[in-house]
């Protein structure tokens, strides 16, 4: 069974009886019986009866259970849809005045549109946590927890750019890095509001030219450590080949996106620092050096989720996504998540990027 | 022992009706006063949903199909309605890379005699009788949920998206001003007025006359979001310049939405104005300035909600989508809905296809 509505009131003898007209007998016996196993722990529990996955029973705080049914079938997310718990948002970033670089990624964040342009007002090398709040993210409806929120369809189109994007959850940021020939230590104050705890993934390593750089020669990354996603010190599994830092003459701005700062020896398809071997994530940067000095110019660290891998091969023709059935899979939204887009542009055209998401939650 | 199902019939339950009467309304008091959405099962078989009103003092109910297999089954007995529509743009082709508001296009639907004649900047509401809507069928909201089943649509002359919208609350008449226009809100939305339902996208078109050669932008357009609060749209640099060189309106080629616009060449970048960081939708618009006037030109502010999107690869070719099987959305076709379309980029041929609405 699927409770519509989440609630901060304590479990009550009345949301009992709400609950007991919605269960079965067998359900309901099962329900108090994993209600007292979890009393008093940090559980979540699953509850199957018969073989049957039912839902998921979760103590929260030593004083109230929490009851909720992730989608375990397409019956499911059509109540879900029928009871209103959805959203679809139509956004557009507008970048018709720009002439990209060919074969480049370029984060679309500070971009003008719908959502706004965020801005790069954190304090230098300081991490910088991010949510729905933030000017510059994608609304996607309200704060669901302990429902789930997914992405399950939605449609895309750039204009006169054949293209394959991200859309992402922009987690954490350090903006206005220099890069000098002494260390840059990241001072980590406030921590990541999302994917950041025990089993949880963490974010991959995006980095941007937030700012045109200069390089006497060529730039690149000599180390970079960070605190991966089980909560130990790593390092970026940084080479030669693959962390060269590109310039470009262009400013990030209002109207211009900010371009992938990685070069990997000419090649610019992968936008991501590469990290150690077993490690899916980092939860914060804590320092890196760069091989060469930049006399003039910032990057930004951005430590992303990405959320889908979205391809439109025309140039013309919008394309329409099916993330329920075509494409299984159904991303999460987390709550607060700060959801905006990077482009892999083909070619120099001028474009303008439009398209919808819908989301459900349950 | 269950009853044995009989061929062409969904299993009967094993409880009986009196059993499923005394569930919901046991459900229907655990929502009174609250406006929560609950939905009725007994014996793992969803029997419907209860949602409380307290504005009204009242609980509702209301069924939806519990799995694809019933919705097919509510189509094949009848429980739908498919409407044609047509949009004649003999006339040739506008401006290729604008968004186009086809409400006001001859064809079928025929739009009204004067689409934008209404009181300057006076709220007025849209329904099912007014002239310019695809009709959708009946009532149907005390018993059954409207959604879109499935669209087909072709374009003669280029590949484009439509989107299909309820078109709720129409401003007309206002100015190009750089003095605060005030609307006029008397009437509030027939639809969409509820706190927290995602309320609807604004779309600034041109309206009785188009804007000349600019440049005008936007200064400040205030609105109420759909929580109830007073919210102003963000003013971008770039973002929400008013596209210059325009048509008014035309019979033969509906109406160009005006804001956004890049600012760099012909080419409207997005079909609604951005709303603050957060807002889902409005429900009104309360005041709209511009940072430059345009002459005796008008604009015309729809508020719309988006309820679905047919991309069409090719020109010439019918193409189709199927909001059950391959995209599912479920966006409620409220009684009364306006239903027109828009499209992009603009319609170089005539626009022809078919909407198929079902409920259960």
């Amino acid at each position: 069974m699927e409770l519509t509505q989440h609630t901060e009131r304590s479990y009550s003898k009345r949301r009992l009886t709400r609950l007991r007209m919605n269960f079965t007998v067998g359900e309901q016996t099962a329900f108090q019986m994993a209600v007292e196993a979890i009393r008093g722990l940090p559980l979540t529990l699953p509850l199957i009866l018969d073989g049957k996955f039912i839902g998921l029973l979760r103590s929260e705080n030593n004083s109230r259970a929490v009851w909720f049914s992730p989608f375990t079938d397409t019956s499911s997310i059509m109540t879900a849809l029928y009871a209103n718990q959805r959203t679809g948002q139509i956004w557009y970033k507008n970048v018709a005045i720009f002439s990209p670089l060919a074969t480049r990624w370029y984060d679309l964040w500070c971009v003008g549109g719908d959502p706004q342009g965020g801005s790069y007002t954190g304090t230098a090398a300081t991490a910088r946590p991010l949510d729905n709040t933030v000017v510059g993210g994608l609304a996607h409806g309200p704060n669901v927890s302990p429902l789930n929120k997914h992405i399950i369809s939605g449609w895309a189109h750039a204009f006169g750019q054949p293209n394959v994007s991200y859309v992402y959850d922009r987690v954490l940021t350090y903006e206005s890095l220099p890069l000098t020939s002494t260390t840059t230590t990241m001072t980590n104050t406030l921590p990541a509001q999302r994917y950041n705890g025990s089993g949880l993934p963490g974010m991959l390593l995006f980095p941007t030219l937030q700012t045109t750089l200069s390089f006497a020669g060529s730039g690149a990354f000599a180390t970079l450590t960070y605190v991966d996603q089980g909560g130990a010190s790593s390092s970026a599994l940084v080479t030669s080949a693959n962390s060269g830092i590109d310039t470009h003459s262009t400013n990030a701005s209002n109207t211009v996106p900010a371009q992938q700062a990685l070069n990997n020896s000419g090649s610019f398809f992968h936008p991501f620092l590469p990290l150690a071997a077993g490690d899916t994530g980092a939860r914060s940067i804590t320092s890196f050096t760069v091989a060469s000095v930049a006399s003039s110019g910032l990057m930004c660290m951005v430590l992303m989720r990405p959320l889908l891998l979205v391809a439109n091969s025309s140039s013309l023709n919008p394309s329409q996504f099916d993330f329920l059935r075509q494409w299984v899979q159904m991303p999460i939204v987390v709550d607060g998540a700060h959801i905006s887009m990077m482009t892999y542009f083909a070619n120099s055209s001028s474009p303008w990027f439009q398209g919808s998401l819908d989301f459900v939650w349950g | 022992m269950r009853a044995p199902a009989l061929i062409g019939l969904l299993p009967k339950s094993k409880y009986s009706a009196v059993d499923e009467a005394r569930a919901i309304r046991l459900a229907a008091f655990a929502t009174m006063g609250c406006k929560v959405m609950l939905p009725v099962y007994l014996g793992r078989k969803r029997l419907g949903y209860v949602v409380g009103d307290p504005e009204n003092k009242r609980t509702l109910w209301f069924a939806g199909a519990a799995n694809i297999t019933a919705l097919r089954a509510a189509i094949a007995g009848g429980q739908y309605t498919r409407s044609a529509f047509f949009k004649n743009n003999s006339a040739g082709g506008p401006s290729t890379v604008l968004w186009y508001d086809l409400w006001s296009e001859q064809g079928d639907p025929a739009p009204p005699s004067s689409p934008y004649g209404g009181t300057a900047s006076t709220a007025r509401a849209l329904d099912n009788t007014v002239i310019g809507g695809i009709q959708h069928g009946p009532d149907v909201s005390t018993s059954y949920f409207k959604q879109i089943g499935l669209i087909s649509a072709s374009v003669s002359n280029i590949q484009t998206l439509l989107t299909i919208y309820d078109r709720v609350l129409q401003y007309d008449g206002n100015p190009y001003s750089t003095s605060t226009t005030t609307m006029t809100n008397t009437i509030p939305p027939p639809r969409y007025n509820t706190t927290g339902d995602g309320g609807m996208q604004i779309m600034m078109t041109v309206g009785l006359t188009g804007t000349g050669a600019g440049p005008v932008a936007l200064a400040a357009l205030g609105y109420t979001n759909d929580q109830g609060s007073a919210e102003t749209v963000p003013i971008q640099t770039n973002q929400n310049t008013v596209a210059p060189n325009l048509t008014a309106f035309g019979t033969t080629f509906g109406a160009e939405i005006v804001c956004p616009y890049s600012g760099g060449s012909s080419n409207a970048v997005g079909p609604f104005i951005c709303l603050s960081q957060n807002d889902l939708g409005v429900h009104n618009v309360t005041s709209l300035q511009f940072s430059a006037t345009d002459g005796t030109n008008k604009c015309t502010l729809a508020l719309v909600r988006p309820i679905a999107h047919i991309v069409i690869p090719n020109s010439g070719v019918f193409w189709e989508t199927d909001y059950i099987a391959q995209i599912m959305n479920f966006e409620q076709v409220h009684d009364k809905a306006h239903i027109s379309l828009l499209c992009y980029p603009g319609p170089a041929g005539n626009v022809y296809g078919s909407v198929e609405f079902v409920w259960s």
